[in-house]
């Protein structure tokens, strides 16, 4: 069971010649175990930024991330806090050690030097979670990108974590290569596993419980999508609404009255005939 | 331009073979690799004779063949890797057709010329080159590149005791044979960019060919380092590095298998070897004496 506890956090980057950029500027927020998060903004935002902060690959310029209490700026725990905290990046290429899909799923394993029966466990468990199980001795690099995809959750999976980041996880694969990941993702997270999507399409953000919106290194946003999608957040933040969102505004301006924002097509057309009644 | 490559061209079975342990599939290959090189192809100054080596050709075709039987691979997959190296064969034996001025001259045109020597090397040569290739194909047709780079890992282990980082020279290799494929795909795709955009790769003399990969090859050179960026991340994501106690998820054990194996490949090599410096190709003028001449 991990919490994370984000509070004050600042982080910059140096650039050379004594010149940074604050790519966070004083952030806090906390995740319980079990939540399903969305982490939207604009590129450029400070989202991969957070997203590296939360399992200790950055350490905060200023402020703290604690992981079950764990503090991340600590280098005797950092391990620790790797095994609770996996992210999936973006690019489904870039993750891979292995040239065979199952010697990469237990990759992590390895490392923390688990007895070899358990990384067997480990490996069939994770392969099979993800359904890839029947792929388990194909070569990585023949796979389709959703493919290769699901194999890096794998590999984060094999190190039994409480909390998944999926970075722009599905922004390179095509609409049914998104679709698995994003039924994947929902079954883990009813499994019990805290899921941060960090995420550009917003039909995604709105599978989510709640959403993060950042802006420029700050939170502006933080809460359900209904009412995220209801507000003006979104604009402010540059981001586009999803779909059914974006029509009930318009019919609003039409003498509709949407009190909050529809987040399914089908939601958006019982409110629809309800309100013609 | 790279699809014939096959680097880690691992073919998935439960054979005889692909359950030997990778270390004794290496050994056992430079067992293969030294055995082929005993049998001459070139005329040796012991024996002169055009039959001279087709007896070792012949039973390394043998052993190949029980061995390829034993792997359960497909033919079509070991005739691909000579497929890649198709022209380089030719060339050779091209050449070496038309160099030897020993023996009878069979045809002549000009100042070219064969005999009947050449043509008895060359045939050789093509055998020796062939079955050089059928035999190195197998093991990464068989064993994982994970395999391959463990079993490396543990037959260099003395070296770590001289302080070489044996098991980050591993992982490496491990990294370049994944990584391979991905990066001849990327170079296709910036091959294709850059012809739409109008460049030529295969005109002009050599100093304006070089100079068209400037191109190609500093596209690749960027990309590859944000890769290898984010594979860090990714590594230091999954726990690399957390304990010098590293465990392995594949176990490499030595059975009565590799015993069979090592027993089959040296019987092999002795053979190849009796029959060169204890026999002296008598075995050779036996079975091909009679229709080879002399
Ligand atoms: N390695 C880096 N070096 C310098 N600046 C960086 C680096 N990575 C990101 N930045 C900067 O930090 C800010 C936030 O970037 P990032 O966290 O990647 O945003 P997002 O993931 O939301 O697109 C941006 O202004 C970006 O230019
Ligand atoms: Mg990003």
């Amino acid at each position: 069971m991990s919490t994370l506890k984000i509070s004050g956090v600042s982080y910059s980057y140096s650039i050379g010649d004594g010149k940074t950029i604050r790519a966070l500027k004083n952030i806090s927020f906390e995740v319980e175990q079990g939540e399903y998060l969305a982490l939207v903004g604009m590129n450029g935002s400070g989202k991969s930024t957070l997203a590296k902060l939360l399992n200790g690959l950055y350490i905060p310029s200023k402020g703290t991330v604690l992981v079950d209490g764990i503090d991340t700026a600590n280098d005797d725990t950092i391990f620790e806090v790797r095994k609770k905290v996996g992210i999936v990046f973006q690019n489904p290429d870039n993750q891979a050690v292995a040239t065979i899909v199952e010697d990469d799923v237990a990759f992590g394993p390895e490392n923390l030097g688990i007895p070899r029966e358990e990384i067997v466990e480990r490996v069939n468990e994770a392969l099979e979670a993800v359904g890839m199980d029947k792929h388990r001795e194909r070569t990585f690099s023949k796979l389709s990108g959703g493919q290769k995809q699901r194999v890096a959750i794998a590999g984060v999976l094999a190190m039994r974590p409480d909390v998944i980041i999926l970075d722009e996880s599905t922004s390179m694969l095509d609409p049914k290569g998104r679709r698995k990941i994003m039924s994947i993702v929902k079954k883990l997270n009813e499994a019990g596993i805290t899921i941060i999507n960090i995420t550009h399409h917003m039909d995604e953000a709105a599978h989510a419980n709640r959403i993060i919106v950042l802006k420029n290194g700050s939170i502006i946003a933080d809460s359900t999508p209904k009412e995220i999608f209801a507000s003006k957040v979104m604009d402010e933040a540059g981001l586009k609404l999803p779909l059914p969102a974006q029509i009930a505004n318009q019919l609003n301006e039409n003498g509709f009255n949407f009190e909050s924002a529809p987040l399914t097509l089908n939601e958006l057309m019982e409110e629809i005939c309800q309100q013609l009644k | 331009m790279f699809k014939d490559i096959s680097f880690g061209q691992y073919y998935p079975a439960n054979s005889f073979v692909h359950k030997l342990d990778a270390r004794t599939k290496l050994l056992l290959t430079i067992v293969f690799i030294v055995a082929l090189f005993f049998i001459p192809s070139n005329a040796t100054n012991r024996v002169d004779q055009a039959w001279y080596g087709y007896f070792g050709y012949m039973v390394t075709f043998a052993v190949l063949l029980v061995v390829i039987i034993f792997a359960r691979v497909p033919i079509g997959s070991i005739l691909k890797s000579i497929k890649g190296v198709l022209f380089i064969i030719v060339l050779m034996a091209v050449i070496n057709l038309f160099v030897s001025n020993q023996g009878e001259v069979l045809w002549a045109w000009k100042r070219l010329h064969i005999t009947d020597t050449a043509v008895h090397t060359t045939i050789k040569l093509i055998l020796r080159l062939v079955l050089l290739i059928i035999g190195a194909s197998i093991l990464p047709l068989t064993t994982t590149p994970v395999a391959i780079a463990d079993g490396l890992e543990s037959l260099l282990k003395p070296l770590g005791w001289i302080k070489v980082p044996i098991h980050d020279m591993a992982m490496i290799l491990s990294i370049a044979l994944r990584f391979i494929p991905t990066l001849f795909e990327e170079t296709q795709k910036i091959v294709a960019t850059q012809k739409a955009r109008g460049a030529s790769f295969d005109t002009g003399n050599l100093f304006k060919r070089a100079k068209a990969l400037i191109p190609i090859l500093i596209p690749l050179f960027v990309s590859s380092f944000r890769r290898a960026d984010e594979l860090a991340f990714a590594m230091d994501s999954r726990c690399y590095n957390a304990t010098n106690k590293r465990t392995k998820y594949r176990v490499n054990r030595m059975g009565w298998r590799d015993l069979l194996a090592f027993l089959f490949m040296n019987a092999y090599l002795v053979v190849i070897l009796l029959d060169r410096y204890y026999w002296v190709f008598e075995m050779d003028r036996i079975i091909f004496g009679g229709w080879l001449g002399k």
